[in-house]
């Protein structure tokens, strides 16, 4: 163990990594944020998500340096009277929570469907990749704002949605990468000895064909979770009493130009900053697994 | 050179000034409102636009004035006979239609008999029979003795019968023709409405010669449609753009107590409430939990954060003038403690969990304060889960009252308590023609014997009388848990002459340009 970790330290990767500070600073992003969202709840001055401890006499309040302002709000609140910042931390929670999970759903199924796509080809093959065709014809939020619309707003129904939006990417990905492995001797070979189709699959083209899903899935966390921020600012995202970072924008957005700039802009901060720290981490995976950019 | 100059100088100086003047002369508005009209022929539907539209191009036997009571149009005057039953109307000779036809009592007979047809037919319900007399005198008779009449007559818009028998009424709707002060020239859906006035109008010639009414549905875009001069006059400025609209230069906010109640509809009577969370029972039966729900809401904070003060917090069900009004009903107070205390007393120190229901986008700012209510009441005990729905199925979900048992919404009542109630609150299944509304299963029959004495009581004070005493009734019984009443508010340049309306029409009939 200690030896891998040692071999780690010295690979090519973690040498490229300390020479390109965009990674570095991705990286420092994206650790500030599951720092934030594993223990922030703990420490955030409110429960925003539970609406008996609102007050509304405190809606409205602006952060604590401007005039009116409170420490108890150090960014100020909302329309009802939740603090920005504890708002924020558990909405960063939601956002990323979402964010993950949909992605290793989808990464889940669409990788095990392109698999067996490429793998097998034939009708198979055929029937799921028009599949695939007809779904990367829609707009992916078309298809999101259609399901949402249709079974109502929720964690469960969200996270649903966006998987079936987004298993498509990585079932395509993933079986012209196996088109192009399991022409290769060491898929022969393993055929060979007598391996039955799944085996060779899982153990044989799946962990050749990583390197690609890596870099997806690391920039598709950022797209789910600006995806799932568009949805909860249409309104059919997440329920109103416990908001994302999204809805938290929209909410702020109503009443942007009658002046209570900061309940729109802080949040929306916070997701640019976050989407934003993933694609650079997502950039640099893509350019050290991408041999044609070396 | 010099003198062509001079030439196109004097030519474009006098083009301008007869532009000018040309304004001078013809007096113009631009109207932008939250909505299109669903129709132009005014028996279809009673919603407010198409009942503006109906106010611009039709008159009414009566018409309501700016406070919302009828007033003579065209009948001069009426008698009731000694049965109670019987109305004489004198109609307004010399009244033409727009296409030059005369105003007679067929008209009349032909409108009731429309009206009686579609979804106005609430307005003749309390109409057995109309004769005309000759063509200026007809006899209404009505079922039993009624005090609505004439609130009634004022909602039914009259319609030319040779005109509109001639060419349907699918076309009538496109091409619609009445005896109103403006006359209808064009209709794009969602987009305009233009028309222009009346010079024979039999109550004078209108002031404003062109109205352009301008359907803007998004209120942020609407305000900015004034902001930038497009158009003249707006109605439901966003609460939160009020200041901003008010510190504009050359615009000015207008404010009127809007009809419009928002108020939970509670159920009260049903021994298992459909939107009772994890009870075999129904908490709202007891009459200290429904008084704490009301104790537990802080109308007052509603009022001043979420509509930034453009509201009325209210324990009434109509506002002061309309019948119903009771100085008895006491002021809401907001008592969170005594609320708990209620709540332990009825056996539940720790509460329940309800569902409460509430329109999201219907009412300005309802998802907020159906929110606010959420937070409010769960800090005494009563845990709301919030359903919100969008306000194109939430109406068909509270209607038949199968799925909730608390119900966030709103009712703007033209007439009296009387009217409100027996739609909202009249058991159900008890009248085929009552109690359709009633989301909350409210069945209480001491209540419906009053709405029913009411109903036949022909005398207006006395009705009043009736009616302030069912109103004291449900709101002591908390079946009705009264919120606020909404302000109405337009926004206008500061040269158009304009004065709100009970019934949120904007008339140019009644106003100016300076």
């Amino acid at each position: 163990m200690k030896n891998r970790l040692g071999n780690f330290f010295r690979s090519e990767l973690f040498h490229n990594f300390l020479r390109n500070p965009g990674a570095v600073i991705g990286l420092v992003i994206v650790i500030f944020f599951l720092v934030m969202v594993l223990i922030g709840p703990f420490f955030t001055p409110q429960n925003p998500y539970d609406i008996g401890g609102l007050d509304l006499m405190d809606a409205y309040k602006p952060p604590m340096w401007m005039d009116g302002g409170e420490r108890a709000f150090p960014l100020g609140t909302d329309e009802q009277g939740r603090d920005l910042l504890s708002a924020m931390v558990y909405g960063s929670r939601i956002s990323m929570g979402i964010g993950l999970i949909v992605v290793l759903l989808s990464c889940v199924i669409g990788t095990f469907l392109g698999l067996v796509a490429g793998y097998f080809g034939g009708r198979l093959d055929s029937l799921l990749m028009r599949l695939v065709d007809v779904q990367l014809s829609f707009p992916a939020m078309l298809v999101a704002l259609f399901i949402m619309a249709a079974f109502g707003r929720g964690f469960g129904k969200l996270v649903f949605a966006l998987t079936i939006v987004g298993w498509v990417l990585y079932a395509r990905t993933v079986r012209s990468s196996v088109l192009v492995e399991k022409k290769k001797e060491y898929i022969d070979a393993a055929k060979l000895i007598g391996l039955s189709p799944f085996p060779v699959i899982f153990r044989h083209v799946l962990p050749n064909i990583l390197t690609p899903l890596i870099v997806i899935a690391t920039i598709q966390v950022g797209t789910v979770i600006l995806t799932e921020a568009t949805l909860s600012y249409l309104g059919v995202g997440v329920p109103v009493t416990k908001p994302s970072l999204g809805l938290l924008v929209k909410n702020g957005y109503d009443v942007l130009f009658s002046g209570l700039w900061w309940s729109s802009v802080f949040p929306g901060m916070f997701i640019m900053l976050l989407v934003f720290g993933i694609n650079l981490l997502g950039d640099f995976l893509r350019d050290e697994f991408n041999p044609r950019l070396k | 050179m010099k003198k062509r100059l001079a030439a196109v100088f004097l030519a474009l100086t006098l083009s301008l000034l007869a532009v000018a003047g040309a304004v001078g002369a013809e007096k113009s508005i631009v109207i932008g409102l939250g909505s299109d009209a669903l129709f132009m022929d005014p028996s279809q539907q009673d919603e407010t636009i198409t009942n503006t539209m109906g106010r611009y191009m039709y008159d009414g036997l009566l018409n309501n004035n700016a406070l919302g009571l009828p007033e003579p149009a065209l009948a001069t005057s009426w008698t009731i006979g000694d049965d109670n039953l019987t109305w004489t109307f004198t109609l307004r000779k010399d009244v033409k239609f727009h296409d030059g036809t005369d105003f007679t009592g067929e008209d009349v007979v032909y409108t009731i008999d429309v009206n009686r047809t579609t979804l106005n037919k609430n307005f003749t319900s309390a109409i057995k029979e109309v004769q005309v007399i000759d063509p200026h005198t007809i006899k209404i008779i009505t079922n039993e003795p009624s005090a609505i009449l004439l609130e009634s007559l004022a909602s039914l818009r009259i319609l030319p019968k040779a005109y509109r028998t001639k060419i349907g009424d699918a076309a009538f709707n496109l091409a619609p023709m009445g005896t109103g002060p403006y006359i209808f020239e064009e209709w794009v859906k969602e987009d305009h409405i233009t028309m222009k006035a009346n010079e024979s109008y039999w109550g004078g010639a209108p002031a404003i010669k062109k109205v352009t009414i301008r359907p803007i549905s998004n209120a942020a875009t609407r305000t900015a449609a004034l902001l930038t001069g497009e158009v003249d006059i707006i109605e439901d400025v966003p609460v939160r753009d009020v200041d901003k609209v008010k510190a504009t230069e050359g615009i000015e906010v207008v404010d009127r107590p809007s009809e419009r109640l928002i108020y939970l509809h509670v159920d009260a009577h049903r021994p298992q409430g459909p939107g009772i969370i994890g009870l075999d029972k129904n908490p709202l039966t007891d009459l200290r939990v429904r008084k704490a729900l009301s104790l537990a809401i802080n109308r007052g904070s509603i009022v001043k954060m979420i509509m930034n003060g453009n509201a009325y917090a209210t324990n009434q069900m109509v506002l002061e003038g309309r019948r119903g009004y009771s100085d008895k009903i006491a002021p809401p107070v907001y008592d969170p403690d005594q609320a708990k205390k209620l709540l332990a007393e009825a056996g539940y120190p720790d509460g329940f969990k309800v569902y409460l229901d509430a329109p999201n986008g219907r009412y300005p700012n309802d998802g907020q304060v159906a929110q606010a209510l959420a937070s409010q009441l769960t800090k005494v005990g009563i845990q709301v889960e919030l359903r919100l729905h969008p306000k194109s199925v939430f109406f068909d979900f509270v209607r038949p009252g199968d799925k909730s048992s608390l119900v966030m919404t709103g009712w703007s009542e033209p007439i009296d308590v009387g009217e409100m109630a027996s739609v909202l609150f009249y058991t159900r299944g008890k009248n085929p023609a009552k109690g359709g509304s009633n989301r909350g299963h409210y069945a209480n029959p001491a209540f419906d014997d009053l709405i029913d004495e009411a109903g036949g009581t022909a005398d207006p004070a006395k009705r009043g009388e009736i009616l302030e005493r069912a109103a004291q009734m449900i709101v002591e019984d908390g079946g009705i848990v009264p919120l606020y009443f909404q302000q109405d508010l337009y926004g206008k340049k500061k040269n158009v002459v304009f004065e709100p309306r009970a019934d949120k029409s904007i008339l140019a009939y009644e106003m100016d340009v300076k």
